[in-house]
């Protein structure tokens, strides 16, 4: 085997893992879009930027304390998996969280950090980190979004969709009182 | 002029010189054996190398921008179908470079930086299109291991170079989210067998020159980054260490390289490192009494940099054998910052008053200005005498900034430092214009 054709050969195996991540990237995420269940999240969003992917807007949850999975204390970063259903409004209610998958479509891989009170330190409890934390919008719409939640602030209900299978969950949009954000930019 | 260049100008004169009958035919002949042909890379295609590079890293930095303005009026699969056109573009490229440009370094360095750059694009987009968590370290992970092999594949400089900025953000990244960066070293060691080629092939041609330049400019950056610094006050030994052997380094075996990044990253990292270590805060709070724990930490890490504290030490012990044979004294007086480093952390650690070690780097300061200075006049190299003085001259501008002193002090002090550099330099400029009547 010549130098030209291990070249060749190594750079095709290149090109399939280089096919490969993205693939695995889009399919997870159509698969969620496709078989899930969507759910409501509240959110307060942001506006920063980010040099290779844009300009978003960042997205803060409500935090969600639960008493920690398999009884013990959580090491900050804890893997875990939150099984959800929704309320009559269609928002995510934790309904339990654990440490294996759950036996069921509706959960989500979440990360927990342990809960702590500026008085009496840690509680005990499992503070739950979302694995959602941007939502990616034209350039010049996500300074206006975010304008548009800052003045609406106080009497707005603002919260992103996701639809959500066996551990991946996708957002699928980001909506001020009902209405998705992108609508109320173009007016 | 260095030897390639002398050649070529000895060829281009032989015509004049057989014309006026200096030399004979058979003489020119006889020279060209001697001298052999002459291999000098056309300016022409250095040019074209350096814009195909450009014009690469232009339209891959075009496409990532053009991508990153979201087109949200496009749907999912139109999405999907432009993140993955500039990688099979890239792709397609490479195969035909590989097919039928293999022997074009252009065509070789170009394309590998315009797929390394469509890999990056991609992931961009599929992250945006899915509003996939931010989470710096993994996108530029998943994007320098799928572009880094290209640097073998295509034997590209210009790729090894991005890879290293890439690692070296990467570094970053992950300390910035509180991770640790270990992996740092085996991605690092994936460039060494590239960097080796390239010095056995030609250690002064221009890929040495670009690479050195590369891991000077990375090496200092990407040792901060990596640093757990669970035991306070180890990175003076590792930095001390680094830059020691950095400028060992550009003195010994990369001498020879035109533009020399190790001997100027060298230099700086130890005139810099010498005046920090002149100040007494650094060395409050060191050492093992003061180890570090907490969330932010990893304390298995602390393997981590005492092995980069042994490595930068190594570096300094092995070149330190050439440099002693050479008799290299600024290089030997340089070897004095990492010996003192090590004392002086050992010592601090042992609750050694900080004024001690302050004492020392003043005076060892002053020492290996002075030696500079010595060498220069020596070697009749205004640089050197200048780099000295310029130590000297800090050191004592600093201590001034530090003591309570009125500014006319401070202004007339200035005044003498400055008619200082004047004096020396203008003797410089005349004794070499002396010698050099003398030698006419």
């Amino acid at each position: 085997m010549n130098k030209r054709t291990i070249l060749l050969a190594a750079f095709t195996v290149l090109v399939l893992a280089q096919w490969a991540v993205p693939s695995s990237m889009i399919l997870r995420r159509e698969a969620s879009l496709r078989q899930g269940k969507e759910f409501k999240l509240r959110v307060r969003p942001l506006d920063p930027y980010d040099a290779f992917r844009g300009r978003f807007v960042r997205l803060d949850f409500d935090a969600v304390a639960v008493a920690p999975p398999g009884g013990g204390p959580v090491v900050p970063d804890q893997k875990a998996y939150a099984l959800l259903k929704a309320d009559s409004a269609g928002f995510a209610m934790v309904e339990s969280v654990s440490l294996a998958p759950p036996d069921s479509n509706d959960y989500l891989a979440v990360t927990l950090q342990p809960e702590y009170n500026l008085r009496t330190g840690n509680t005990g409890k499992a503070q739950i980190v979302w694995p959602f934390d941007r939502y990616y919008m034209e350039e010049a719409a996500a300074p206006e979004a975010e304008r548009i939640y800052r003045e609406r602030a106080r009497n707005s209900m603002v919260y992103v969709t996701v639809r959500i299978s066996r551990g991946t969950g996708v957002i699928t949009g980001l909506f001020v009182d009902g209405r998705p954000v992108e609508e109320m930019i173009r007016k | 002029m260095n030897r390639k260049k002398a050649i070529s100008w000895l060829y281009g004169e032989f015509a004049g010189l057989e014309a006026a009958g200096i030399l004979s035919a058979e003489t020119i002949e006889q020279l060209k054996v001697h001298y052999g042909p002459v291999s000098m890379r056309s300016k022409r295609s250095i040019a074209l190398l350096l814009f195909s590079v450009l014009g690469a890293v232009s339209i891959g930095l075009g496409i990532i921008l053009l991508l990153a303005h979201n087109w949200n009026a496009l749907g999912r699969p139109v999405r999907t179908v432009l993140s993955f056109t500039p990688l099979m573009a890239g792709q397609a490229l490479v195969w035909w470079t590989l097919l039928c440009r293999s022997r074009s370094t252009p065509w070789r360095e170009g394309s590998g930086v315009f797929l390394a750059l469509a890999v990056g694009a991609c992931i961009s987009l599929i992250s945006q299109t899915y509003h996939i968590q931010g989470d710096m370290s993994t996108f530029l992970l998943a994007w320098v291991v799928l572009g880094g092999p290209l640097v073998y594949v295509l034997n590209a400089t210009a790729v090894a170079l991005f890879y290293l900025a890439g690692i070296t953000c990467w570094a970053a990244a992950v300390q910035f989210e509180h991770s640790q960066a270990l992996l740092f070293w085996p991605l690092a060691a994936f460039l060494a067998p590239h960097i080796w080629q390239a010095f056995k092939n030609n250690p002064e041609g221009p890929r040495v020159q670009l690479l050195s330049w590369g891991l000077c400019v990375a090496l200092p950056f990407a040792t901060g980054f990596v640093l757990e610094r669970t035991m306070p006050g180890l990175w003076l030994v590792v930095y001390s260490g680094l830059f020691c052997t950095l400028l060992l380094a550009g003195r010994g075996p990369f001498r020879a390289v035109r533009l020399n990044a190790f001997h100027l990253a060298g230099f700086l990292g130890v005139a810099v490192m010498t005046l920090i270590l002149t100040y007494d805060g650094v060395w409050r709070d060191i050492g093992w009494n003061h180890y570090r724990h907490g969330a932010g930490y990893h304390a298995w890490l602390i393997w981590q940099d005492y092995a980069m504290a042994l490595a930068s030490l190594a570096g300094v012990i092995i070149l330190a054998v050439q440099t002693v044979r050479r008799k290299d004294w600024l290089a030997a007086a340089a070897i004095g910052l990492p010996a003192l480093a090590v004392l002086g952390f050992t010592a601090s650690a042992q609750d050694v008053p900080a004024g001690i070690m302050v004492g020392a780097f003043n005076l060892y300061a002053l020492i290996l200005g002075a030696v500079i200075v010595v060498m220069g006049l020596q070697r009749d190299e205004l640089i050197t005498v200048n780099a000295g003085m310029a130590l000297i001259s800090m050191l004592i501008i600093l201590r001034f900034f530090d003591a309570d002193l009125t500014f006319t002090i401070r202004g007339l002090l200035f005044i003498v430092l400055g008619i200082g550099f004047l004096c020396a330099n203008v003797a410089m400029v005349r004794r070499a214009a002396t010698r050099k009547e003398a030698e006419s």
